[in-house]
């Protein structure tokens, strides 16, 4: 075994880090390794803690060993708390980021972001330039530029603070969407089944069949 | 030369009559209706030999030499159609080799010898045709669908290309090999396109098909996954849409669900150890490393009393130009009751900015001047709509009027 990527791994893991391929390939490769895996949380068990993945496997992150065990109870309803109350602003700019993406595509773990295409479909859409102007109000995004193209940056600078996107050149014009996407996906799926909304397509069930 | 003026009259009467002629071939098995529309075309392509009538009663087929021409132009119609062209073809061959077979039973050696013709004409068109087809699903699959934007309909496309994957491949399913291997019999020519040329296109078609199939089904799963992932965004969203104050809560839960058991961080920074003489290396060097540090001098307090502001000299601002020959507009209708135009006023004044800055410094001001004043004056707007996005518009001079009650 590679000891000094568990240790890097491991340190990751314990940092609060979504490791995925975007962000840490080599961490990300480590853990794919079940074997590896094993001896990762063999370490973490000892001090109640254990690693888990995103539900379409593209992210590793630390959990509790024991859900039960009152601590974690009180730790994660807290932390739900906070994560609850900026999810508002990171769902609308999922929609306006699908809404600019050429193929239609939703944002998660790997896609490729790029400031000028989302520009350009700013520019012929007034009502997806009234949608920016509209984030950059919102707390998380606040932002005083006064045009699309300062608002879409700064927007994609604070995504990128926060390890949502990762940085592809120097100019800062092309981002790759991490795994903090994928986790973000499995919450909004738990809100989705406790408030009970709908979101099966019958035509889609048909053809999930196939 | 009367050959060349033929054929040049045959070319003619194709290019004239080509809507009937492809109506016939793509839609009617090359057959053209005894109608009133179709009289002249049929008039045509009889007398150049296009087409051929069994008996007046009958109706008029277009000759194979035109069919085949057609075939190979309509390319891109056929790769759409590709199975039912498929199923046409292998009847055809069937009907020929029985008409071979027939033949050679009946001892009418050169008969037998054009159905071999057909046979082996109609087996070069089934291979081509299956080519073709493999052909349109790989164009699909590296195409992703792309030219799509909308994902719904992506997947809908997606899912009608397997439809007829599928019922390809339930045509090539048909081909019964020993069915294919008793019609050949012992007959050289027949084994050599019923059980070489054939099969061989068969299997060859086959495996690439499932292989279409398999990565058009795994285009659909990554779609369906794409198209729920939008769903979920939709539907969150409405949730705070809908409900102004929402907040996701699991206060009401005893449970914690797994799916948000995630830690916070417990990694603490690591400190040097200044005992341990592998760490006052590394603490040295990085120390080393360090910019030096300028001590700072402290500056000597002086006492001195606070200045009186008021005791200072009075500057004055220097007027805005723009401002200035916008209040003397102004001014000047208020004075004369006659309109004028701001754009006349910005070419006489030779202001230094551009027209929009002077509009805009325009309105502004007028927006802004004491109630009274206010009232004394309305502006017009001259403008057009934009093409593109409705709501905007562009202004291409503003008149100052005197006002006559209704301040705009």
């Amino acid at each position: 075994m590679d000891l000094k990527m568990f240790s890097r791994a491991t340190q990751a893991l314990l940092a609060d880090k979504v490791i995925c391929n975007e962000t840490l390939p080599g961490e990300y490769a480590f853990l794919q390794n079940e074997t590896h895996k094993r001896e990762v949380l063999e370490f973490l068990i000892r001090i109640d803690r254990s690693v888990r993945s995103t539900s379409d496997g593209k992210g590793f992150y630390l959990a509790y060993v024991d859900l039960d065990e009152p601590k974690a109870k009180t730790d994660i309803r807290r932390t739900f708390k906070q994560y609850a109350s900026e999810i508002e602003p990171y769902v609308r700019w999922m929609r306006f980021a699908r809404d600019c993406n050429p193929t239609g595509r939703p944002i998660e773990a790997g896609l490729l972001v790029n400031e000028s295409e989302m520009l350009g479909y700013i520019e012929r859409s007034p009502e997806l330039n009234h949608a920016l102007t509209d984030l950059t109000k919102n707390a998380l995004f606040k932002s005083a530029a006064r045009d699309g193209k300062g608002r879409i940056r700064h927007i994609l600078n604070k995504l990128e603070s926060e390890e949502y996107l990762i940085k592809l050149d120097a100019s800062g014009s092309r981002y790759r969407a991490t795994a903090k996407w994928s986790y973000l996906y499995d919450v909004l799926e738990f809100i989705a089944s406790h408030e009970r909304l709908d979101i099966e397509d019958t035509e889609q069930t048909q053809g999930g069949l196939l | 030369m009367a050959r060349l003026d033929d054929a040049a009259d045959g070319l003619k009467s194709l290019a004239t009559h080509h809507g009937p002629v492809l109506d016939a071939y793509l839609n009617h098995r090359g057959t053209l209706h005894d109608t009133e529309e179709n009289q002249a075309a049929i008039k045509a392509l009889l007398k150049h030999h296009l087409a051929w009538q069994l008996d007046p009663d009958e109706p008029v087929q277009l000759s194979r030499a035109l069919t085949t021409t057609l075939s190979a132009v309509t390319r891109s119609y056929r790769m759409s159609s590709a199975n039912v062209v498929i199923g046409h073809l292998w009847s055809e061959i069937e009907e020929a080799i029985n008409g071979y077979q027939e033949a050679k039973k009946r001892g009418a050696e050169e008969d037998s010898l054009t159905y071999l013709g057909i046979a082996f004409e109609y087996g070069q068109q089934l291979i081509e045709g299956l080519t073709e087809s493999i052909a349109m699903f790989s164009h699909h699959i590296s195409s992703g669908f792309t030219h799509i934007h909308n994902l719904d309909l992506r997947a809908r496309e997606n899912r009608k290309m397997i439809d007829r994957a599928t019922e390809f491949n339930n045509i090539l399913s048909t081909f019964d090999y020993q069915d294919l291997q008793a019609k050949a019999g012992r007959d050289p020519d027949l084994r050599r396109l019923l059980r070489k040329a054939i099969p061989k296109a068969l299997e060859a078609c086959r495996k690439e098909l499932i292989y279409a199939i398999d990565r058009l089904t795994d285009m659909l799963h990554t779609f369906n996954r794409q198209q729920r992932k939008s769903r979920l965004i939709d539907s969150v969203l409405g949730l705070y849409q809908n409900q102004e104050t929402y907040t996701a809560n699991i206060d009401d839960l005893d449970e914690i669900p797994q799916v948000l058991n995630r830690a916070e961080a417990i990694m603490v920074s690591a400190k040097a150890d200044i005992r341990n003489p592998d760490h006052e290396d590394a603490l040295a060097e990085i120390v080393h490393k360090l910019p030096p540090i300028v001590p700072v001098e402290e500056e000597a307090h002086k006492e001195e009393p606070v200045k009186n502001a008021l005791e200072g000299e009075t500057e004055l601002l220097p007027v805005d130009p723009i401002r200035t020959a916008v209040l003397d507009a102004v001014s000047l209708v208020q004075e004369t009751s006659q309109s004028i135009s701001a754009y006349e006023v910005y070419q006489v004044l030779e202001l230094e900015c551009e027209p929009e800055l002077w509009f805009m410094t325009l309105v502004n001001e007028v927006y802004g001047l004491p109630d009274i004043d206010r009232k004394s004056i309305c502006l017009d707007f001259l403008e057009r709509r934009d093409g593109t996005f409705r709501g905007n518009y562009w202004v291409s001079d503003i008149v100052i009027n005197p006002a006559s009650g209704v301040v705009v």
